[in-house]
């Protein structure tokens, strides 16, 4: 196989090593392909939150104090999941047009353009073409390019799809008593439901991702948790973004490593 | 399979291993998915190939949370070391540990590496996060290497999964995510001690003793649950030392690491070799450096 | 053990009791803890000293020039405290160093006009039985990190100690005619160069004489640091520090292996 030339003028957001290598690897880039969406997503005041757990009172006089409460709010997730869905589809749509096989090195946007109450998802990624295979009904997508693109292939993965997903959780504190109480846990309704909003904005969101993945595995994870507070109650948002690749052969494991000592500052 | 996978190595071997790759890929695309257990993963591939080496594979994102209370008032109250947020911490720590070990239990993984602890004191609560990747053993059956070591309690480690192996080549491996702390009140001065110290360069002997006592016990503590999980060593230690964000007048004194053990006859001394790289400013990871 | 511990608080004993029995603590990466065993050590323990001191004041004049001594002092003396307690930390668990230091200054909300110094490092001991402790008898300390330490080794060099100087200086104000006069024009503040000239020579000759009473042959990693802490504009400490080598004892004269040259394919 020799290295293909471009057939035509094309742009491309790849380093000259990436695109070094995609050619090298007989993926030939076509050009800068991008998907865009902006929305509005309702405000806190309307969410649609809905209870999981709640949590009584566990000192005496239980029946004048405020039970705490464990939620889901997932108007804002669904909001954010689906606006990433639809720039995705736009972007895969014009490197369709293009005829190419995947998107390579794809990076995500989002943004509140303008306040709380509006999204914004760009995605944007080179469109490339595997010399002498027919691109196939939905081009791949992935956040990888060049090396690092060989390399998920080395370990046996090829690229499926870029992913997005998350999960809101909240927790209204009840009864403080626990605030009079020290080293507890699990016993009463302020703790509790915070450590349980966290586990589950984060389980929520893994399980999320898992569900787009149709039996594929979500490889170069990243998760961020963002805490906020409004009122008595504490909100917390858990988003992982990754690339859904799936297994296409067995893997050899590599040779183990040699060490160096880098003497570059 | 008709190409065998060549490891990415040399640079004179380069191009005829990404053509290879290329024609992998290609070849994919109509291939049907081979039946393997699903991964999530938050580790870079160069890690996974280092995993990959000693005959392991990344499983799941893991992560254990633990909320517990503290006393409302210790921290203007409390004289001296304030114990109540000790505990809480310490409290807060275990539970968030247990729950990572029992999600790594329920997928069948050996432990977790690149374990991040996030730890936030609040007035009246403390909570700490542990997130990380559980590995398994490869599930292929084509796989030479097998992960040496038997772990009967599932390993927590701080360290990375390039770490990880490299350690595990000298003979060391990682046992539990062990801590220390102390939240400790600044003794206060008297008044005319302050005038009489006014104008003069002197040791506030006292300070220092009260700082001093509290990273002792904490380092103390450290110690002990090195021993109580079975190492012999901790590396890596990291050290946050600074007032309290909500009670400046408390010093915060955490310090936490990954316990190790040395599992071989004797430590095996890597080959190490000096390079000087011509990439101008190379920040990204290098799988195979010591840097 | 030669000289006894002093002045260590008494908390740090039962804790360094429990190091001297094989356990180890240590903040170096792995990458460090490797290269150190390499180079023929094994860690000891995390080993740290602290002094929170008061630092008395000094009238500075607008007009002039002038090294504050008492601030200087002040420095030097809290520096050189936190830097004893871990050496006789060190000291107290047989270990030939210390990698690794880091020097720190803390000034808390709570203390008017003092700070925290605060030094903190591993401390380690040779796997040849053989000592590596420096002129003085005492545990070499060293800020190369665990590569540096290595690389240092392959040359043929030992640390010897941690060595400092320390200025603070006040540069005069310019009068206001001077200020007025210079208006609109390039030109070179001479008084200010020279200020800081000064200051410079009199820390890094400072840092000089501390290796010189070691018998070191150099200095290595040397580095400027320049703050003015809280103390305002004008009035800046100049710390000058790095480690003293010497050539290892019963080193054969190997030249260090030749380095390869390579470009990472990682971008």
């Amino acid at each position: 196989m020799s290295t293909p030339a471009p057939t035509h003028a094309f742009d491309s957001g790849l380093t000259t090593p990436d695109f070094a290598a995609c050619l090298a690897m007989g993926l030939r880039p076509l050009g800068l392909v991008q998907g865009f969406y902006c929305g509005q997503v309702s405000s806190w005041s309307s969410y649609s939150g809905y209870p999981v757990r709640q949590y009584p009172c566990a000192c005496y006089e239980q029946e004048y104090h405020q039970t705490g409460w464990l939620g889901r709010v997932d108007d804002l997730d669904r909001a954010w999941t689906a606006a990433h869905a639809t720039a995705l589809e736009r972007m895969l749509a014009e490197a369709s047009q293009l005829g190419a096989s995947g998107v390579v090195g794809v990076t995500t946007e989002m943004n509140h353009p303008t306040n709380e109450n509006s999204c914004e998802v760009h995605l944007y990624g080179t469109a490339v073409v595997l010399d002498g295979v027919a691109p196939g009904r939905r081009p791949w997508s992935t956040q990888l390019a060049g090396q690092k693109l060989a390399k998920l292939v080395e370990i046996g993965f090829v690229p499926s799809s870029v992913a997005y997903a998350r999960c809101t959780a909240m927790m209204a504190e009840g009864c403080n008593m626990e605030y009079y109480a020290s080293g507890r846990s699990g016993t009463g309704n302020v703790v509790r439901p915070l450590q349980e909003a966290h586990e589950l904005a984060r389980s929520g969101a893994i399980d999320a991702a898992r569900g787009l993945s149709q039996g594929a595995s979500l490889y170069g994870v990243t998760m961020e948790v963002h805490e906020s507070e409004r009122y008595r109650s504490t909100y917390v948002t858990c988003s992982l973004r990754g690339s859904l690749v799936r297994r296409a052969r067995r893997t050899v494991p590599t040779a183990a490593p040699t060490a160096t000592v880098n003497l570059g500052s | 399979m008709s190409t065998p996978p060549t490891p990415l190595g040399g640079v004179q071997n380069e191009e005829a291993d990404l053509r290879d790759l290329g024609r992998a890929l290609a070849e994919a695309e109509q291939a049907p998915v081979l039946d393997a257990r699903v991964t999530t993963s938050d580790l870079s591939l160069d890690e996974i190939l280092l995993l990959h080496s000693v005959g392991l594979e990344p499983a799941e994102v893991v992560f254990g949370v633990g909320c517990v209370s503290i006393l409302t008032g210790v921290w203007t109250w409390a004289v001296g070391a304030v114990d109540d947020a000790r505990v809480a911490f310490h409290a807060a720590l275990n539970l968030a540990k247990e729950n990572i070990r029992s999600q790594v239990h329920r997928t069948g993984a050996l432990g977790v590496v690149g374990v991040e602890v996030e730890v936030d004191m609040r007035p009246h609560a403390c909570t700490v996060v542990i997130t990380g990747t559980a590995v398994r053993a490869m599930s292929d059956e084509a796989s030479h290497s097998h992960f040496r070591v038997k772990y009967h309690n599932a390993f927590l480690c701080d360290l990375s999964a390039r770490d990880f192996v490299v350690l595990g080549n000298a003979g060391w491996y990682p046992l539990d995510l062990v801590a220390g702390a102390s939240f400790v009140h600044a003794p206060r001065r008297s008044l005319g001690t302050a005038v009489g110290q006014a104008t003069q360069n002197i040791e506030l002997t006292n300070f220092t003793e009260t700082l001093y006592a509290a990273r002792e016990q904490a380092m103390g503590e450290l110690q002990s649950r090195i021993s109580q999980a079975g190492g012999t060593g901790l590396l890596d230690a990291k050290i946050v030392d600074r007032p309290m964000r909500f009670a400046s007048h408390v010093v915060e004194f955490v310090v936490y690491g990954t316990a190790v053990r040395m599992l071989t006859a004797e430590h095996t001394h890597p080959q190490v070799s000096m390079v000087v790289p011509l990439d101008d400013a190379v920040r990204t990871f290098e799988a195979t450096s010591l840097d | 053990m030669s000289n006894v511990p002093s002045d260590l608080p008494k908390d740090a004993g039962a804790r360094l009791a429990e190091l001297e029995h094989g356990l180890f603590t240590s903040d170096l990466s792995v990458n460090e803890f490797l290269l150190v065993k390499q180079v023929g050590f094994h860690p000891l323990g995390l080993v740290m000293g602290s002094s929170i001191y008061h630092i008395g004041l000094q009238k500075r004049s607008w007009g002039s020039s002038q090294e504050l001594t008492t601030l200087t002092s002040a420095m030097y003396n809290a520096r050189e405290l936190a830097m004893n307690r871990m050496e006789e930390e060190a000291d107290q668990l047989g270990a030939d160093g210390v990698v690794g230091v880091r020097l720190d200054v803390n000034f808390y909300e709570w203390g008017h006009d003092s700070a925290e110094f605060i030094a903190v490092g591993t401390a380690v001991k040779s796997e040849d039985g053989q000592s590596y402790r420096n002129s003085l008898g005492k545990p070499f300390t060293s800020d190369l990190s665990g590569q540096d330490f290595w690389t240092l080794a392959q040359t043929g060099y030992m640390p010897q100690a941690l060595v400092m100087g320390t200025c603070v200086y006040h540069i005069a104000h310019r009068g206001i005619g001077q200020a007025i006069g210079q208006i609109g024009q390039n030109g070179e503040l001479s008084n200010f160069t020279q200020a800081m000239y000064d200051a410079r020579e009199l820390a890094m000759k400072r840092m000089q004489d501390e290796a010189n009473n070691l018998g070191a042959s150099g200095v290595v990693g040397m580095r400027l640091e320049e703050k003015s802490h809280q103390w305002g504009e004008h009035t800046i400490e100049f710390l000058s520090i790095g480690t003293a080598v010497a050539p290892r004892r019963g080193f054969d004269g190997t030249p260090p292996p030749r380095p390869t040259t390579i470009i990472s394919f990682d971008n």
